[in-house]
């Protein structure tokens, strides 16, 4: 039995699943994913944080939307 | 040394600022928000041009590489040595091998890191503090990153006799979401109409995600122009005026829908329409103002303006003596 586990976004700001605009999203849910793989962005103060995966596993699902607006601590995504 | 093993998302060191070179070009820099940057060397016994570190939302993982003692003040941050979480405004002895590491920053901005001695960058041109856009003081001119070491002083003497120094809980800003910003009104602000002084002034303004230590930009509401033939030299829209020198603080309105105040990155001249100048004290709120968070404008006179610089240092004195009537 595999636990589930939150990924937290450690600071506030736009959340962003892709790269660029113009290219395909880092991951999508069901996807598998190693320790340290970046799973989205958040741009705040002209800055651009990567979020990563603490552990190998599967996004299980994302629970904010692409350019949702987070806060720090918030949980951007599930895997398991 | 510090030994830097996370960078965090904006660490620079920096200190009082670069201060005599604006007509040149060259910005200040310097602490964004002095007042919780000042208390973090009064804490230490330190002089209060010694250099620390500013940190922005997310903190850095540091490795201390040597005794000696520490002071972490202004935006309320959760931060830990060794995984045993580390009080803020208070004086705290480090051992060689500590590892200092931050989790959420749940208010303010801005946290500094301030060691007994200061941190020993270079000085540029009589000053300490990194302007990342010209690459210049600070640690190569850049922000912190893996890897990164960074010489600190010998404890002072008498460092260790200052641990335990705390600072009394209503010389601790609260990091309201909601700001009073006081403002000097003037410079081109007759290029405003009346009614765009009123909406300025009426309006809550509401931070934007693009702000940063060069300037921070507002929305939320409009400023109407007065209609004018532009002079010779000024540019063709109505936010144009002939390119003069912008003061730290100033308050430009680029077109009707925005306002920006200047930080101490800031471009020293440009021909923006400024409709006044937000006061030196309140630059700190500005600072420590996160993205979203809302902000009122109030106008104040020049004498008052001067007032509240004499109170500020004034507050800061008292809480001199007290730190030093302390253990």
């Amino acid at each position: 039995m595999s636990e589930n586990k939150s990924i937290i976004s450690p600071v506030p700001g736009i959340f962003y699943r892709k790269p660029s605009p113009d290219k395909e999203v880092f991951v999508n849910e069901g996807d598998s994913v190693k320790a340290g793989d970046v799973i989205g962005l958040i741009e705040v103060m002209k800055n651009f944080y990567e979020i990563k995966a603490e552990a190998d596993g599967i996004v299980e699902r994302f629970c904010v939307e692409n350019e949702d607006i987070v806060d720090a601590g918030q949980e951007v995504a599930v895997m398991k | 040394m510090l030994r830097i093993r996370e960078g965090g998302l904006w660490t620079t060191v920096q200190d009082m600022g670069r201060q005599g070179y604006y007509h040149l070009g060259l910005p200040p820099s310097g602490a964004a928000d002095k007042y919780s940057f000042i208390i973090g060397n009064l804490l230490l016994g330190n002089p209060v041009e010694c250099a620390g570190l500013e940190m922005t939302l997310l903190g850095p993982v540091i490795e201390f590489g040597k005794k000696t003692s520490i002071a972490l003040t202004g935006a309320s941050v959760q931060a830990f040595i060794n995984n045993r979480p580390l009080p803020m405004w208070e004086v705290v002895a480090v051992d060689e091998g500590d590892v200092l590491s931050f989790r959420f920053c749940k208010k303010g901005v801005k946290s500094y890191l301030c060691v007994s001695g200061g941190i020993q960058v270079p000085e540029v041109l009589g000053s300490r503090s990194t302007y990342v856009l010209s690459r210049l003081g600070g640690h190569e001119g850049r922000k912190l990153g893996v890897g990164d070491e960074l010489m600190i002083g010998e404890p002072l003497p008498g460092a260790f006799k200052q641990i335990g120094k705390r600072v009394p809980v209503e010389f601790i800003p609260e990091w309201n979401d909601a700001k009073n910003l006081r403002v000097v009104m003037g410079i081109s602000g007759n290029r405003i109409s009346d009614e765009g002084i009123k909406t300025f002034l009426d309006s809550e303004w509401i931070v934007s995600a693009e702000s940063d230590r060069v300037a921070y930009r507002y929305m939320g509401s409009s400023i109407s122009f007065e209609e004018h033939a532009p002079p010779f030299g000024a540019g063709s829209s109505s936010s144009n005026v002939v390119d003069f020198a912008y003061p730290i603080g100033a308050l430009m309105v680029p077109n009707e829908g925005e306002v920006i105040v200047l930080l101490n990155d800031a471009t020293s001249g440009g021909g923006f329409v400024t409709i006044g100048t937000v006061i030196s004290p309140d630059l700190d709120l500005i600072a420590q103002s996160r993205p979203m968070t809302r902000c009122r404008f109030l106008t104040i006179t020049v004498d008052q303006a001067i007032q509240a610089r004499m109170e500020r240092k004034k507050q800061l004195m008292r809480l001199d003596e007290i730190l030093k009537e302390q253990g």
